[in-house]
């Protein structure tokens, strides 16, 4: 890969790919790292990768994988288990975004205090051209439980975003 | 197919994509027109998807990210085929990346007080001689080191230079001078003495090194490169001269 061709990948993918660590990480800090992390990987490793149609899954399985193995060891990287409003609070006031309407704060909110398996499967859910079976590729799991698992973490997060309506209306 | 199942295909079914024509979907498609309730549902999940697609698109990365990137990826080993890259297209793209990261710094806003390159330069031979680490690793593995920064309240999302590839990490702290928080990496070199590289947020300082190029100097027998990758400033110090430092970069 030449140079052009490195800068060309990173302009196609660095914002989806921090926008997919943001969901994961929650903070604006480790995701950027996540993000920076998974290109420098791709630096050192990319010529391995025999088919450059694979690149884009490529990067969002590395860096899912490097996000389990900081937030298997790191503190900063919070919250495997288990669902955290306050995490999902947090992580949201940090970006700056002053285009974005209160109905998407509030569902950036929820989908932040989903559990982990939840929120990554969402967020790659919800970005543009992610199909299902790229996102059984990145997660590692079979399409049958991609799908089964959207469909939990949907139910979830509509319970979440019922919860945050009843609280703002009180 | 009832219509529960119905349901489970329909989650992750996206109106306005591909998915139509994915045959996976074709027979839960099916059952909405005879299932009103089911037809219902699905209409409230539409708009459910509209909203956090939209609001998932709204995370917007940071401004110095992409150029961050970019001038990370040269501090490391590049795949053979980049080896061999132009030298006129090599030299255009690190103008480039260096003017963009320079940019989005004077053009970001920095919290806090600043501290100066000069005092953390003075600071440097002291801090290298010392050489006593609270954390030591017993098998070189750097990764290991950069876990114990982050858990401790250091730098991870630096970048070794590939002049380190392959030496040992021996150890590691976070100290601080005139406020500005410091990771020290140390490595055990070949000829048995030790090279430490020193990691900075950028924003900390008021006079960051430059990007891409490094600057060299010698203090009391200690030889310094520094250097600014975007997000982080890096000061590589050994005992010896510029040279001895510079085959480490």
């Amino acid at each position: 890969m030449d140079p052009l061709n490195f800068q060309n990948l990173v302009e196609q993918h660095y914002a989806e790919l921090y926008r997919f660590a943001f969901s994961l990480a929650r903070n604006a800090d480790d995701a950027s790292d996540l993000t920076q992390q998974t290109f420098a990987i791709f630096a050192r490793k990319g010529d391995e990768l025999r088919d450059p149609g694979k690149c884009k899954s490529w990067l969002f399985t590395t860096l899912y994988r490097e996000f389990l193995k900081e937030a298997g060891r790191s503190k900063r990287i919070v919250s495997m288990d288990g669902e955290d409003a306050s995490a999902g609070d947090l992580a949201i006031s940090n970006i700056p975004s002053p285009s974005r309407t209160a109905e998407q704060h509030e569902a950036l909110e929820a989908l932040a205090s989903l559990e982990e398996s939840h929120r990554s499967v969402l967020s790659l859910f919800y970005l543009d051209h992610c199909p299902y079976h790229e996102i059984a590729e990145i997660l590692g799991v079979p399409i049958g439980t991609v799908m089964s698992r959207i469909s939990r973490a949907k139910e979830a997060l509509r319970e979440r975003l019922h919860v945050m309506g009843r609280k703002n209306r009180e | 197919m009832d219509r529960e199942e119905a349901r489970i295909i329909l989650s992750a079914y996206r109106p306005g994509r591909d998915d139509a024509a994915d045959p996976a979907f074709a027979p839960a498609l099916a059952l909405l027109d005879q299932d009103g309730e089911l037809a219902d549902w699905f209409a409230n999940q539409h708009a459910l998807d509209i909203i956090l697609q939209s609001a998932v698109q709204s995370i917007e990365p940071p401004a110095d990210l992409k150029a961050s990137i970019l001038a990370s990826a040269k501090m490391v080993e590049p795949p053979a085929a980049q080896r061999q890259w132009q030298y006129p297209v090599w030299l255009a793209a690190a103008a480039v990346v260096a003017l963009l990261a320079g940019l989005s710094f004077l053009i970001l806003p920095h919290n806090g007080p600043k501290t100066s390159l000069a005092s953390i330069d003075a600071a440097i031979p002291r801090l290298t001689k010392a050489h006593e680490h609270p954390f030591a690793t017993d098998d070189g593995d750097v990764e290991k080191i950069r876990h114990w920064l982050a858990g401790n309240g250091g730098d991870k999302g630096f970048v070794v230079p590939r002049g380190l590839k392959g030496i040992q990490g021996m150890g590691c702290e976070v100290t601080a001078v005139n406020g500005a928080k410091i990771s020290i990496l140390c490595f055990e070199l070949h000829n048995g003495g030790a090279a430490h590289l020193y990691v900075m947020d950028r924003s900390q300082l008021q006079n960051p090194p430059p990007d891409l190029k490094p600057e060299f100097q010698e203090r009391d027998g200690i030889a310094m490169a520094s250097w600014s990758d975007g997000r982080h400033s890096y000061i590589l110090a050994m005992p010896g001269s510029g040279s001895d430092v510079r085959a480490l970069l």
